[in-house]
């Protein structure tokens, strides 16, 4: 037996947030109440203890489980990127499941799998381990996509489901290619090997197999062109799921992204990065393009989810460890501007009526203060304003990006975010500066203590991150130290 | 002879994913994947691997099979009608794009394979498809993919649980 009680150590924040979920589901099963809202901070607790157990996996890296899973910072900080992810998409989901008469256990317990493997994503360091754990969280975010049961609400997780089994099936072929040509699919041996054997970069069968990698990771992150599906699926699920899809799946797909390209692919790196050039370059454009044009404020989010995860790819495109920090930085901050964004989106909707429409926000930046001053400082940031979260993000990856002499893609990459400016304003002007209608579409907010408490969170993290960046950045500066 | 089987049994078991696509019958597309599924079979079989031959007829052409086909009986899926038009310009890029992307994934084989393990020699072949290597990898250096695809299984229980049941 390979196998030592050291190994236990870097699977334990997992092993935490999987017994919350099958706690989750025992007590569902066993107290018969109504009200079920407990479930969701059960689900917290679990995720502060997970938090508890992971600072002790920065510092040098370790490998357990022959090679599989990772125990250093970079695992670390992508961990507690998740963390912030998931505390905040429960507190969210508590009060709107309740009020749309759909407060059931599973829905926590499978955000909660959901994140165990993203988690497993993060810390993964073998190809298998990556597929599996991207597996787990896909097959619980389809389900949790359809949770409503409305007609769109079924159609999001149908559309997801198929195109996204035919992601897998693309990533395994390549994953399967790669094991051909290198004879091994763990990722530092996958370097090593491309390292001892330079012809290796020319071999079509490894171009190809990082090819299709490209393609299965650039559909989880909603890279055009594999971003067909994400309209209609952030519109049709549950709002609450579609900031958990939108940020943590993000994270947990691009943490896989960037150790696989960064680390395994390093050795060709001249032939990824001009594909993923033209690909971030497209996918900001497209993005920001496209949700200019929307009426609808939650179909808006969708398209700048994917402007965003063209800025991230700029990121990938440099391939440095600045750039990867930058990276790590940039989802942090996405997390909380994101789902601070969709928390609000869920306040002014009521049962039944989602109120997404761009009209419906018209004068209620006046009528409710607090909602109007949290909205305003997420789309601030979203934006790339400063003193916020985003402005650092972007700030830190277009930094990164001109160091490397990636000039063009720079200037393209700023002038997309200042057209994206266009349509994040355009919100708050709606909500201050249009008079609200005679019967206004809101009537009152469907608000309680813990969507507001994520909201306050957010918004805290958003200005945090945005006001005294320092110690996280240097955080994620020494977390890629030890990446490899 | 080893190679005339693996391409006769490649051939149906193409030919058989082929049938998947195009009947309108579902029970005919079902028998397609039968087909395949026992010619991927034999496709095992003839790289000695012995064990994953029997596991894909037992549980892949038998009971997953019965089950697909035992679920299209009580649905009573008719043949299904065809509703486009034959001649749609989405189609015609779409078939484009997939002829493409065929050719795309030929590639690969045109680079000259040379093998990192050392060559399939009678001995190394006799390791590999036995029971006792499998699981010794299995619990061995593979333990942790072992178990997450235990979490994947709940996962989709939970998730088809969720999605199916008529009220939680």
């Amino acid at each position: 037996m390979n196998f030592q009680m050291a190994d236990l150590q870097l699977l334990a924040p997992h092993i935490v947030v999987l017994a919350t979920a099958l706690l989750v589901l025992l007590a569902e099963a066993f107290c018969k109440g109504e009200r079920k809202g407990y479930l969701a901070y059960l689900g917290i607790a679990g995720i502060v203890v997970a938090a508890l157990l992971t600072p002790r996996l920065f510092g040098p890296q370790r490998l357990g489980f022959s090679g599989m899973l990772a125990g250093d910072g970079f695992a670390a900080f992508f961990y507690f990127i998740l963390y912030a992810v998931g505390i905040l998409t429960l507190l969210v989901s508590q009060n709107y499941l309740r009020d749309e008469r759909f407060e059931h256990g599973e829905y926590y317990a499978l955000v909660l799998l959901a994140l165990v493997g993203m988690m497993l994503m993060a810390g993964a360091t073998h190809l298998m381990v990556v597929f599996l754990a991207l597996e787990t969280m896909s097959i619980a975010i389809y389900a949790l996509a359809g949770y409503f049961r409305t007609e769109r609400s079924v159609e999001a997780s149908l559309k997801y489901f198929i195109l996204g089994g035919f992601a897998s099936g693309f990533l395994l072929y390549g994953i399967a290619l790669i094991y051909g040509a290198c004879g091994t699919t763990q990722i530092y041996d996958v370097m090593a090997y491309f390292k001892a054997l330079p012809a290796l970069t020319s071999s079509p069968m490894a171009l190809a197999g990082i090819g299709l990698l490209t393609v299965g990771f650039g559909f989880k992150v909603a890279a055009v062109p594999f971003h067909a599906w994400t309209p209609d699926v952030y519109q049709g699920a549950p709002t609450s799921v579609t900031a958990f899809m939108a940020t943590g799946v993000k994270a947990a797909a691009f943490s896989a992204f960037l150790r696989v390209f960064v680390v395994a692919f390093q050795g060709t790196h001249v032939e990824w990065s001009g594909v993923l050039w033209v690909l971030a370059l497209l996918t900001m454009t497209l993005g920001n393009l496209t949700a200019i044009a929307q009426t609808d404020v939650k179909r808006m989010l969708a398209y700048s989810s994917i402007a965003h995860a063209g800025y991230l790819l700029v990121g990938l495109v440099v391939g440095t460890p600045e750039a990867s920090s930058a990276m790590m930085v940039y989802l942090l901050a996405y997390a909380f501007m994101n789902i601070g964004a969709f928390a609000c989106v869920i306040m002014v909707g009521r049962y039944g009526q989602e109120n997404t429409s761009l009209d419906a926000y018209a004068g209620i930046g006046f009528r409710f203060p607090a909602l109007g001053l949290a909205m305003a400082v997420f789309m601030f940031s979203m934006a790339g304003i400063p003193p916020t979260a985003g402005f650092i993000g972007k700030f830190l990856i277009f930094k990164a990006a001109v160091h490397e002499g990636y000039y063009w893609l720079t200037i393209l990459g700023v002038l997309n975010s200042a057209a994206s400016v266009y349509y994040y304003l355009r919100v708050i002007i709606t909500m201050y500066f249009k008079p609200s209608p005679d019967e206004p579409a809101v009537d009152g907010l469907r608000v309680g203590p813990s969507a507001a408490l994520a909201t306050v969170l957010a918004g805290v993290g958003v200005l945090y991150l945005g006001i005294i960046p320092g110690g996280i950045i240097k955080l994620a500066e020494q977390a890629v130290r030890f990446m490899g | 002879m080893m190679l005339a089987m693996f391409f006769l049994a490649a051939g149906v078991a193409v030919l058989g994913a082929l049938g998947v696509l195009l009947c309108r019958n579902p029970i005919h597309s079902a028998l397609g994947l039968v087909a395949t599924m026992v010619s991927l079979a034999v496709v095992y079989l003839l790289h000695h691997a012995e064990f994953i031959f029997v596991i894909q007829l037992m549980v892949y052409a038998g009971a997953v099979m019965g089950l697909i086909v035992f679920v299209i009986m009580l649905l009573d899926i008719r043949r299904e009608e065809a509703a486009s038009s034959r001649f749609a310009p989405g189609k015609v890029v779409g078939v484009g794009l997939a002829g493409l992307f065929f050719v795309a994934i030929l590639v690969p084989f045109t680079s000259r394979l040379t093998g990192r393990m050392g060559g399939m020699t009678e001995s190394a072949l006799e390791r590999i498809g036995s029971v006792q290597y499998l699981s010794d990898q299995l619990f061995g250096p593979y333990l942790l993919p072992f178990e997450i695809a235990s979490i994947l299984l709940l996962v989709g229980l939970v998730g088809a649980v969720t999605l199916a049941k008529k009220k939680l």
